[in-house]
Formats: structure tokens, C-alpha cells, sequence
């Protein structure tokens, strides 16, 4: 009848005539008149309502409203319920404000390394779980990737409701490019004394036993070769000059010396072993803390995490717990021969991460106990390859 | 407005229509006023006749073009013509 709604009136039957020639002279759109137990009644629509009221009073007769229905009566039964309204109206605001915000991230990667980089750069550029993505410049983002991060030669992202989609091309490992078209020259990279060579092409400048000088030429890749060539019974004698790639090794024993200086004193980062735990809410990719870690707890190591499930789903909502372990930094002394086996230790660092590509032929040290420190000197004898290529121009 | 739905009728002829639809409904377009309307009779006043309805369960639904239905289970409808009017 009415978008409104509908109102029933039930009247005093003294009054039905009056009533319904009311109705019949206003023209007015009624239904389910009838007259029953001594009372008429009568639907109208809810546009209705004030002006029958106001008749019906205007003539003094007994009615009674005994039927409301329709999206007016709906509202005023909402409207009597504050609490539904004012959660209705918290969640609108909720809703709202939380779907601009971004909550998780799909990294279309499957390279964890590569997937904690991007990760870092986008959230130095301002995009983090819970950051507001209307005011986001994916563009520069999209931008500082690719110039951030070597693994990848293009990047796109996508705001997808609250889900921020990166989607990056890795580099194509390219097979190693060999041949170079400058001429080159091996030089001595050390001082010391040649054992063995191992020539391919190029000219040898240099030989066994002969002792040489940083960035001596070795092996030169400017050639002049000479050509015999007999006919009838003349023999020719041609020079050949060209320019060539060097190849080769040069093997030679040499020596190195460096220094380890230890003071007397270190910082250490000591476990006391006392043990704190750190409980969180997972919201998607969020992690909010329910309390403050110390400064002195911070090494984590996960523990537990423990999602939500619904009938087997498991839902964006959990609580994640990781375990603390306390530490203290402090400054610690140390005796001269604790600074003498740390120096030492400095050396067998060094001889392990530099050292490994040659033989260690002979090893004397020397230790010098200053005021402020040890001072470890070590000369090594090392056997290997003293030779490298450098490039040379052909001059005009 | 009514002043002008009066006009229009009396250029049709003054004439009013009633519709019966099997037993459930009777349409009367051109009424003047509902005069009665219980659960078991209605009456209906035209320009020319008192239209009564007679049956079971009856009510009845005014519109705003001046038309009435009586619904329910009709048993008799009689029409009976106004003496004041003074026309056959």
C-alpha cells in the first residue's frame, strides 16, 4: 500500500458512517474496512495516519491505533534499541575507516631473500601493515624497488581492498660473457719469484726462477712473431706483429705481511639467562604488541603462534607469542694474553676468509706487547697465481 | 479534485461499473460512499443505486480514484435504486 507502511484504526462503531463517508469524500486509499464486535476498523497508509487522527479527534470519537507496520514502524523500534544503533553506526565508521587501510601483502616472489628486501624498501617508502593507502605514491615505490634491489628488473604494485599485491620480474641469470675484444696483458699482482707458467696465447716475458716486481708484464699481448717461407730454394723471413687476448697462469711464491692490533679491553653482549615471553595479536600481517619490550630483551625466538579457526578455517586473528632472553652489554678487560689469543684469533679470520685460494708455504709471527694493546705481525710465504689481466689500448 | 472525477462521471453517462470476480470480489468503480461494511453484508452507495453485498468474511478496500472492493465470500449481490433520484 504505502512505501512508509501502514497504520489500523479500530473506531467506535457509532461513528463507522461518518467515518467511511470521510474516507469515500477525501478519497483517501483504506482497506480492510469491516465492522466487527462493535468497532470498525480500518488500514490506511501511514501518510495517512496524522490526518484521520486529526478528524477522528475533531468529531470526539473513541479510536484506537491497534496496527503499525512498515519501514517506520521499523525505524522507531530501531530507534528505541540505542545499543543496536549506536553498534550499527560504530561499525559503518569501522568498516569504513579500516578499508583504507592496508593489512596484508602478497609479494608474487618465491625467493624468501628477495621477498624481506622488497619488504624493507616498501616499508621505508611508507607502506606497512596498517598504513593508509589512499595517500601512497605506488608510483616512486614502484620506482625505489627496481633501484633498490638488484635481484629484479621490474616491479608493479596493486592496492587490492586491504591487500597490497607486489608483483616483481626477477633478472634472467645471464651466462657469463668470456670474450673480451680489448687486447690484454698479464701483470704480477705480487712481489715474487716465478715457479711455473701455464701459457695459452700471448707473448711470455718473463721466465722460471726469474723474480718479479708488482705489476710487472708477464705475459704481453702485443705479439711479434716471425714466418719462414721457402720457394725455389729462396727462403723468406717475415715478422708478424699482432694483438692477442692474453691467456694464462703464472704461478710464483710470494710473501704478505699484515698486522692484528687487539687493546686491552672488549665489549661483549652477555645472556643472563633470565627468560621473558612477548604476547601478540596477529591481525593479517600485523603484529600489535600487548606490552612493551625492554631495551635488554629484545632476542627473539618464535614460540608459538596460534590462529583463530572457524569450523576448520583458519581466520586472519590469532595470538602469537615469542620468547625473550635478557642480555647486558658491557666492557670487559682483558689480560695481555687474552688480547694475544683474540689477535691471533683476528689472524686465523683473516688467513680463512683471504687466504684459502693459495698454499701457505711458511707462517712467523711476531707479537708486540704495547700499553694500549697487543700487536699481532704476520708474514706469510704463499704459493699461487700472481698473475692478472689487465687491458691494454692499441695506441695510433 | 473530486468536483472535477464528479464531472468526468456525469460525461460518461453517470454510469458506474461493477465487476464480479467469481465469488471473492466485487468492484464497484463510481461510488459515492460505503454506508455499511460488516462481515457479512456491505452496502455501497453509487450515483444511481445502493449496491448490497451479501456473504461470509466480507471487507472492503476504498481507492483514491473513488472505486470500492468488497472481498470475502459473496453469496448475493443486489442493487437497489435510490428513490430520491426519481429515474428507472
Amino acid at each position: 500500500m504505502s512505501i512508509l507502511g501502514k497504520v489500523t484504526f479500530r473506531i467506535n462503531d457509532e461513528y463507522s458512517s461518518r467515518v467511511l463517508r470521510f474516507v469515500m469524500s477525501e478519497h483517501l486509499q483504506a482497506e480492510d474496512i469491516v465492522s466487527k464486535g462493535g468497532s470498525l476498523y480500518l488500514t490506511a497508509g501511514y501518510e495517512f495516519k496524522r490526518g484521520i487522527s486529526d478528524y477522528l479527534g475533531s468529531i470526539g470519537a473513541e479510536y484506537e491505533i491497534v496496527g503499525e507496520q512498515g519501514t517506520v514502524t521499523l525505524l522507531k523500534r530501531l530507534l528505541a534499541k540505542k545499543g543496536l544503533l549506536l553498534g550499527s553506526i560504530v561499525s559503518l565508521i569501522v568498516i569504513f575507516v579500516m578499508s583504507d587501510l592496508i593489512f596484508s601483502f602478497e609479494v608474487l616472489c618465491d625467493d624468501p631473500q628477495l621477498r624481506d628486501e622488497i619488504m624493507g624498501v616498501l616499508y621505508q617508502n611508507g607502506i606497512y601493515a596498517g598504513c593508509s593507502s589512499s595517500g601512497l605514491d605506488l608510483t616512486a615505490a614502484e620506482r625505489e624497488l627496481k633501484r633498490s634491489i638488484d635481484g629484479i628488473s621490474w616491479a608493479g604494485i596493486s592496492i587490492q581492498g586491504c591487500k597490497a599485491v607486489i608483483d616483481v620480474v626477477e633478472n634472467v641469470p645471464k651466462p657469463e660473457y668470456t670474450q673480451k675484444r680489448l687486447p690484454t696483458n698479464l701483470i704480477a699482482r705480487e712481489n715474487g719469484v716465478v715457479e711455473k707458467i701455464d701459457l695459452l696465447d700471448g707473448q711470455l716475458m718473463t721466465t722460471v726462477g726469474s723474480g718479479v716486481r708488482k705489476g710487472d708484464m708477464l705475459i704481453s699481448g702485443d705479439v711479434i712473431g716471425d714466418l719462414n717461407y721457402s720457394r725455389h730454394g729462396f727462403v723468406k723471413h717475415f715478422y708478424v706483429h699482432y694483438y692477442t687476448r692474453s691467456l694464462g697462469k703464472v704461478y710464483g711464491t710470494f710473501e704478505r705481511t699484515e698486522t692484528f692490533f687487539q687493546p686491552y679491553s672488549t665489549t661483549e653482549k652477555t645472556l643472563t639467562g633470565e627468560h621473558g615471553t612477548k604476547t601478540m595479536i596477529s591481525l593479517f600481517d600485523v603484529d600489535i604488541p600487548l606490552f612493551f619490550p625492554e631495551e635488554s630483551m629484545s632476542k627473539i625466538t618464535p614460540l608459538s603462534d596460534t590462529p583463530l579457526t572457524f569450523f576448520g578455517v583458519e581466520l586472519p586473528i590469532g595470538i602469537k607469542t615469542v620468547g625473550l632472553d635478557e642480555y647486558t652489554i658491557s666492557e670487559r678487560p682483558l689480560s695481555a694474553e687474552q688480547a694475544e689469543r683474540r689477535a691471533e684469533q683476528l689472524a686465523e679470520t683473516y688467513e680463512h676468509n683471504f687466504l684459502g685460494d693459495f698454499e701457505l708455504r711458511s707462517r712467523e709471527q711476531t707479537v708486540d706487547i704495547r700499553d694500549d694493546g697487543v700487536c699481532l705481525t704476520v708474514k706469510y710465504t704463499l704459493y699461487g697465481v700472481i698473475s692478472e689481466e689487465v687491458e691494454f689500448f692499441i695506441s695510433k | 479534485m473530486g468536483r472535477h472525477r464528479e464531472a468526468a462521471a456525469e460525461a460518461a453517462g453517470g454510469y458506474s461499473y461493477i465487476t464480479i470476480t467469481s465469488d471473492s470480489r466485487v468492484m464497484i468503480e463510481g461510488c459515492r460512499q460505503i454506508i455499511d461494511c460488516s462481515d457479512v453484508m456491505a452496502r455501497v452507495l453509487t450515483r444511481r443505486f445502493i449496491v448490497e453485498i451479501w456473504g461470509s468474511g466480507l471487507h472492503a478496500d476504498s481507492f483514491s480514484n473513488g472505486s470500492v472492493a468488497v472481498s470475502g465470500r459473496i453469496t448475493q449481490v443486489t442493487l437497489e435504486r435510490k428513490r430520491s433520484s426519481g429515474e428507472v
